[in-house]
């Protein structure tokens, strides 16, 4: 989750505009209830990778000492304190965020 | 000694002629390369002294110092060996190898494993009071790794993964996909770059990333900039693209708008992504110059940056090792 953190409001624009991901299962990963998400700019990736291991978890599709590895675009993982917004502007398509989920490490 | 070593160093970086944008269409990437430059950052170290934290001392003595020489463009995980060989034997020894919950810290900021030396010390210490902070004296915990603001080190194949994915994602950003590593990069370059940074052995890292780096300005579609400063937990990453989009006049004429994306600057990127840091005066002389709006140093590799460099000479020249081109802002 994302702590309480003092911002400089010069440095980073902290308002609680959404944008839209895409969850994609890859392999043998479960396929999520839920595959399109609105994620606040603001939150840094580790809300998104807590959220879909929140998600396999409970849905007994994921134990809690298994590794998950999320993905951009098929690409690369991101490190979990990368900005949300950051990575929207960056990688986007369609005015979406891919995210491609595994179990495994498959773009290695 | 080494703070004097340092500083020389910096004048060294500093005196050495910035080419003129206009030169670089006609020049190879490898022409604008800088491989002294390359060579000379490689080698920057900071002294560094590292004391066990107080609370986690389980004996009655009370363990030396570590002093070492970080080299500035490695991560901490470089000098954890040597950290853990002096601290281990003050700790019980079934808490010895859980590397998901060590950390360092400097004056109670959690220090990051994926973010280079160089880079978190330039943004947390700065240029001008740089002597009262040298050796950096940080305190290193075994235990409670503040898990939201650093990114965990998972066992030493995370440090791995992590770093290979960096240099992807840099990857990505210039040229538009990470294919020429997906798809060229052999296990064997790679344990090789891995090889380079855990023993920082230049030959090795670099035979393989010269390929990654060296590009002509013509292949990059963006830039890989990320901006680290003291008043934010986390690096701000900014889309910039190397060509500007044709606006919609210029594609009904029949001149071509011609750009020379050559031209582009530190102080063009800085002004455009923090507007309220920066801002277009008009000086003494009738002329346009960057002013900041606030007390701030603007820091790339240990030097304050002219703000008229041309960006695609920092990327090939000043970048990180996993090609990221890191610029912190020291708040005052």
């Amino acid at each position: 989750m994302d702590p309480k953190q003092q911002t400089d409001p010069d440095f980073i624009d902290d308002n609680d505009d959404g944008i839209e991901i895409s969850l994609n299962a890859v392999g043998k990963a479960s396929k999520l209830k839920t595959s399109k998400i609105k994620v606040k700019r603001k939150h840094t990736f580790q809300n998104v990778i807590t959220f879909v291991r929140t998600q396999l978890e409970k849905g007994q599709a994921l134990k809690p000492d298994q590794s998950l590895f999320l993905y951009i675009n098929s690409q690369f993982a991101p490190s979990p304190n990368e900005r949300i917004n950051d990575l929207f502007e960056c990688f986007k398509t369609q005015n979406m965020l891919i995210v491609n989920y595994s179990i495994t490490e498959a773009w290695g | 000694m080494e703070q004097s070593q340092l500083l020389s160093q910096s004048s060294v970086i500093n005196t050495h002629p910035i080419p003129q944008a206009a030169r670089f269409e006609r020049l190879d990437a490898a022409d604008a390369v800088n491989l002294e430059l390359r060579r000379k950052l490689w080698e920057g170290l900071l002294p560094v002294k590292v004391d066990l934290a107080l609370n986690e001392i389980n004996s009655s003595e009370t363990p030396r110092s570590l002093y070492i020489m970080a080299p500035r463009e490695n991560y901490f995980f470089y000098i954890l060996n040597e950290v853990k060989w002096l601290f281990d034997s003050y700790r019980p020894t079934d808490k010895v190898d859980a590397y998901d919950e060590m950390w360092f810290e400097f004056n109670n900021t959690p220090l990051k494993w994926n973010v280079p030396i160089g880079v978190q010390f330039d943004a947390l210490v700065g240029i001008a009071m740089k002597q009262r902070d040298l050796p950096w004296c940080l305190t290193f915990h075994y235990r409670g790794f503040p898990e939201e603001q650093v990114l965990k080190l998972e066992g030493l194949n995370f440090f791995k993964f992590h770093f290979i994915n960096a240099l992807k994602e840099s990857h990505s950003l210039r040229m538009g996909s990470a294919q020429e590593i997906l798809a060229n990069m052999q296990k064997k370059d790679e344990t090789r770059m891995i090889d380079g940074l855990r023993k920082h052995n230049y030959e090795n890292f670099w035979e393989i990333n010269q390929n990654l780096c060296d590009k002509h300005i013509t292949e990059l579609k963006k830039y890989a900039l990320r901006v680290f400063t003291n008043v934010h937990h986390t690096y701000v990453q900014p889309n910039i693209e190397v060509l500007k989009p044709q606006d919609a006049q210029s594609q009904d004429s029949e001149e071509p708008v011609s750009q020379n994306p050559s031209s582009l600057t530190l102080g063009d990127v800085l002004l455009e992504t923090f507007p309220r840091l920066f801002e277009s005066v008009l000086n003494d002389s009738g002329e346009v110059e960057l002013a900041k709006k606030r007390n701030f140093e603007v820091i790339v590799q240990g030097v304050e940056a002219d703000m008229n460099t041309p960006l695609y000479w920092l990327q090939l020249n000043m970048s990180y090792l996993d090609n990221f081109l890191y610029v912190c802002l020291h708040f005052l």
